[in-house]
């Protein structure tokens, strides 16, 4: 188990290497900062200036090397839009924010999709999961940006029920985290589904009915904690999606989190704060999938001798 | 099982409702007397840092960090603001600013003197420093201090263009020496000292920005509202929610969207001045002798070329259908009546020579040895924070160029990836479509046409023997004659193809704002926020 272990983290280490290469690379491609740091009314001199002062009259090598060398330490360099900060604490700073939407979209999409996914493997057939396949239709298709606003002008222009966007109390919360989870709600609801159907056929079930156990508890205590197992897997990767696809949700809501820094970042052309956010998602899925390959490996110990 | 659900069912239910509960109430705007005014705006480079700051984004200063000249919001003319006067040496090196007294900082810092004008001035010197006027502020070479308020900057050569970067259309914002030598930059950042009828209070970062009232203000200015609030949301449709829900009671729009915000009920307020041009350049001018950067074989290096690209162009049409009708046409790029050497003459002239003329712009095609499918180009297209039109200009300009028997093809690019295209030369194969904010003509053609600029528009030598006797002479006639012969060349060799000039326009709740005048030209666009009158 050990060597497994061992064997996961250096590859994990390895993944997180290639993509700070990769990021490293493609913002460099971009463009160059310079172009959105300075005014027009900037002269020759003013682009040597502020390009020794950020490091960039270096080699790109050079520069990559000097990267490598502090991000090891967790040191992303100091934000270029954001001055007097450095590209980790503005990443710390605004990541509880994106990890509260994240969480409280993924808290919708469980309390939507689980019943509404069991609801519709039970009633398979009739209007109940018809309107439920609808549902699932419209969270893989609609897109969050779309959706969004339609929320924002439902809810808080029209009917005043919720603020149009920002951060505060718990209201502020429950549009954007609705567009952020609304497709996972689809996703979630239909494997939900599909195993549920599957424990449905099982010989258990028909046993407890035999054995005379109300259809209530048939369902919701025997058959959806069965059935639960392949959705609650998924959940790692959820978690990593909501992460990362709340650049959208944030940018429609003004929802100060890692989201909208990285669209700030990628427009002020900002690679100190865009390779930062990118290496923080990134570990975080890569960190993610190795705990789900280590759970995995535990729980089934033919995984670990492959 | 049951009995859990319907707790968790409950509980859902009371969550909801104290949500509801606690949302904020609407129609804040309806309300008799709104003490916090919120600006929804479309967005800026934040930080207290000023001398990083580009000159439109210095509208997080403006109602907190004040500047030595102000501009008038009706007549647009510098004014005394914590300087009383000011005045220059005949050769225009030197130029003394006398001090107002009596007027103190925010927070206790104590009162304002030469000290911090040198102190505030040194900020523009710092190895990070992009403000727009930086390389301004780079040449001075001294400020000398004669007294506590009396201070003479010393230019290495003439300088006329002093008042609009001192002033409030400028970027030199005074702050507290004191407070830096007493709390350092960490205190500095956190809460600047200024001098403005609102002290500065805190940020939200990438969120909102607040400021409250003063009431000793050393002019007696006493905004109407006692706090003051910048709202940051990117999006256009999220800034209109804004505004209509009542969260917001002035929002930065673009003019697409006023329509909507009109229909509810809502009024626009212009400033007093136009503030932005918008004009299509034509890449590759590089006139100059022996430029390798020249390519013969770009079609608009010829004049009838050029002429025809401008007649092909229904200006009043795209004007109504992309700009609402909001735009007064501009015929020299960069020159408004306002700028030096501006000519009343070349509105006559202008029907004549770039007026919508199909036919004959496919004349002047010909003429150039162009016929119809045999002139292709690509129109880039890019978008700013606030400036979202550029796009659809694009897609204008190629239907009015395919009537004219020109293929185009669109490429959306982002600013600075076209930027660094002209600024390289590399952008022969291409025209596009641009907002700039007005300068003054010397500052505008160095900016645009003179070729020891980084940016590469269009190139010659005339331009560049008139500019370089133009930074020489002092004389105001002298200067006037040749800021206009510049403008003329300009307008007679069609070197761009000139399209508006935009007033600035932020759409408010007229049951909240009753007046506001703001000349535009300030940096920030949207500014003197102490002159806006509530709602009767």
């Amino acid at each position: 188990m050990q060597r497994f272990i061992a064997k996961r983290a250096l590859q994990s280490l390895l993944a997180i290497w290639v993509m700070s290469l990769i990021v490293f690379t493609l913002v460099r491609v971009t463009g160059n900062p310079l172009d959105v740091m300075l005014p027009l009314e900037a002269g020759p001199e003013d682009y040597e200036r502020v390009r020794k002062h950020w490091g960039l009259d270096k080699p790109v090598y050079v520069q990559y090397a000097i990267f490598l060398g502090k991000a090891v330490q967790g040191d992303f360099g100091n934000s270029w839009k954001w001055h007097g900060h450095s590209a980790m604490s503005l990443v710390w700073e605004r990541l509880p924010a994106t990890l509260q939407l994240a969480g409280f979209a993924l808290l919708i999409s469980v309390v939507i999709a689980l019943p509404v996914g069991v609801l519709s493997a039970v009633m398979k057939g009739t209007v109940w999961d018809s309107v439920a396949k609808v549902i699932a239709l419209l969270g893989q298709s609609l897109p969050a940006f779309w959706l969004g606003i339609v929320l924002m002008w439902i809810f808080a222009v029209n009917l005043g029920w919720f603020p149009t966007s920002g951060k505060g109390g718990l209201q502020y919360m429950i549009l954007p985290a609705i567009t952020l989870g609304w497709f996972q709600v689809a996703a979630i609801m239909r494997l939900m589904r599909s195993s549920m159907l599957d424990v449905l056929d099982s010989e258990f079930v028909k046993l407890s009915r035999i054995k005379g156990l109300s259809e209530w508890k048939v369902i919701w205590k025997h058959c959806l904690r069965n059935a639960a197992i392949a959705p609650l897997t998924f959940f790692a990767i959820i978690a990593g999606v909501l992460m990362t696809g709340s650049v959208v949700t944030e940018s429609v809501f003004s929802w100060p989190g890692t989201g909208l820094l990285v669209v700030d970042a990628v427009r002020a052309r900002d690679f100190q704060v865009v390779q930062a956010v990118v290496i923080v998602f990134a570990g975080i899925f890569i960190l993610t999938n190795l705990l789900v390959d280590i759970l995995y490996a535990y729980l089934d110990p033919r995984i670990r001798y492959q | 099982m049951r009995r859990s659900l319907i707790f968790v069912a409950l509980g859902l239910v009371l969550a909801l409702a104290m949500t509801l509960g606690t949302a904020p109430s609407r129609g804040l705007a309806q309300d008799a007397k709104v003490q916090k005014l919120v600006f929804a705006s479309a967005g800026f480079d934040e930080g207290n840092r000023f001398w990083v700051i580009p000159r439109p984004d210095h509208l997080q200063y403006d109602p907190f960090l004040e500047t030595l000249l102000d501009v008038d919001p009706k007549t647009g003319e510098y004014a005394p603001r914590l300087a009383e006067k000011w005045s220059n040496s005949p050769d225009f090196k030197q130029w003394t600013f006398m001090l107002r007294k009596g007027v103190q900082f925010h927070n206790g810092f104590g009162p304002f003197t030469a000290k911090d004008v040198v102190h505030s001035h040194s900020l523009m010197l710092r190895p990070e420093a992009t403000a727009t006027l930086t390389g301004f502020w780079r040449q001075v070479e001294k400020v000398e201090v004669v007294n506590d308020y009396q201070v003479v900057f010393h230019f290495k050569r003439p300088t006329t263009v002093m008042p609009y970067a001192a002033s409030r259309a400028g970027d030199l914002r005074i702050v507290s020496k004191a407070q830096w030598d007493k709390e350092g930059q960490e205190g500095f950042e956190k809460r600047p000292a200024g001098t403005g009828s609102y002290r500065y209070v805190g940020r939200q970062p990438g969120l909102s920005i607040s400021f409250e009232r003063i009431d000793n203000h050393w002019k007696g200015e006493k905004p109407a509202f006692k706090e003051l609030v910048f709202r940051l949301a990117r999006e256009e449709s999220t800034r209109l929610a804004l505004l209509l829900s009542g969260e917001a009671h002035v929002a930065d729009l673009p003019r697409e969207l006023q329509k909507d915000a009109l229909k509810k009920g809502m009024k626009v307020f212009s400033s007093s001045f136009p503030v932005d041009w918008m004009t299509v350049y034509l890449g590759g001018q590089y006139y100059l002798p022996n430029d390798p950067a020249f390519k013969p074989d770009v079609a608009w290096t010829k004049k009838p070329v050029r002429q025809a690209l401008n007649m092909a162009i229904n200006r009043k049409e795209l004007l109504n259908t992309v700009f609402a009708g909001k735009g007064t046409m501009t015929y020299v790029t960069g020159w408004s009546d306002k700028s030096e050497g501006y000519s009343v003459e070349w509105q006559s002239r202008f029907d004549r020579m770039y007026g919508y003329n199909p036919a004959k712009a496919k004349a002047l095609l010909k003429e150039a040895g162009y016929a119809p499918g045999q002139l292709k180009f690509k129109i880039l297209a890019f978008t700013e924070p606030g400036e979202s039109e550029g796009p659809q200009v694009a897609e204008a300009l190629g239907i009015y160029y395919k009537d004219i028997g020109v293929e185009t093809e669109i490429e959306v690019l982002d600013w600075a990836k076209v930027r660094e295209m002209f600024r390289k030369k590399v952008i022969q194969c291409c025209i596009w479509p641009n907002i700039i904010s007005w300068r003054p003509a010397e500052e505008w053609i160095r900016t645009s046409y003179y070729s020891k600029s980084p940016n590469h528009h269009y190139e010659n030598e005339f331009i560049d023997k008139q500019y370089e006797l133009l930074t020489k002479t002092v004389n105001p006639a002298e200067r006037q004659r040749i800021a206009r012969a510049i403008a003329d060349h300009l307008f007679e060799e069609f070197a761009d193809i000139p399209l508006f000039w935009f007033a600035n326009e932020v759409v408010a709740d007229p049951k909240v704002i009753g007046e506001w005048v703001y000349p535009g030209l300030a940096a920030g666009r949207s500014t003197h926020f102490n002159l806006i009158k509530p709602a009767k």
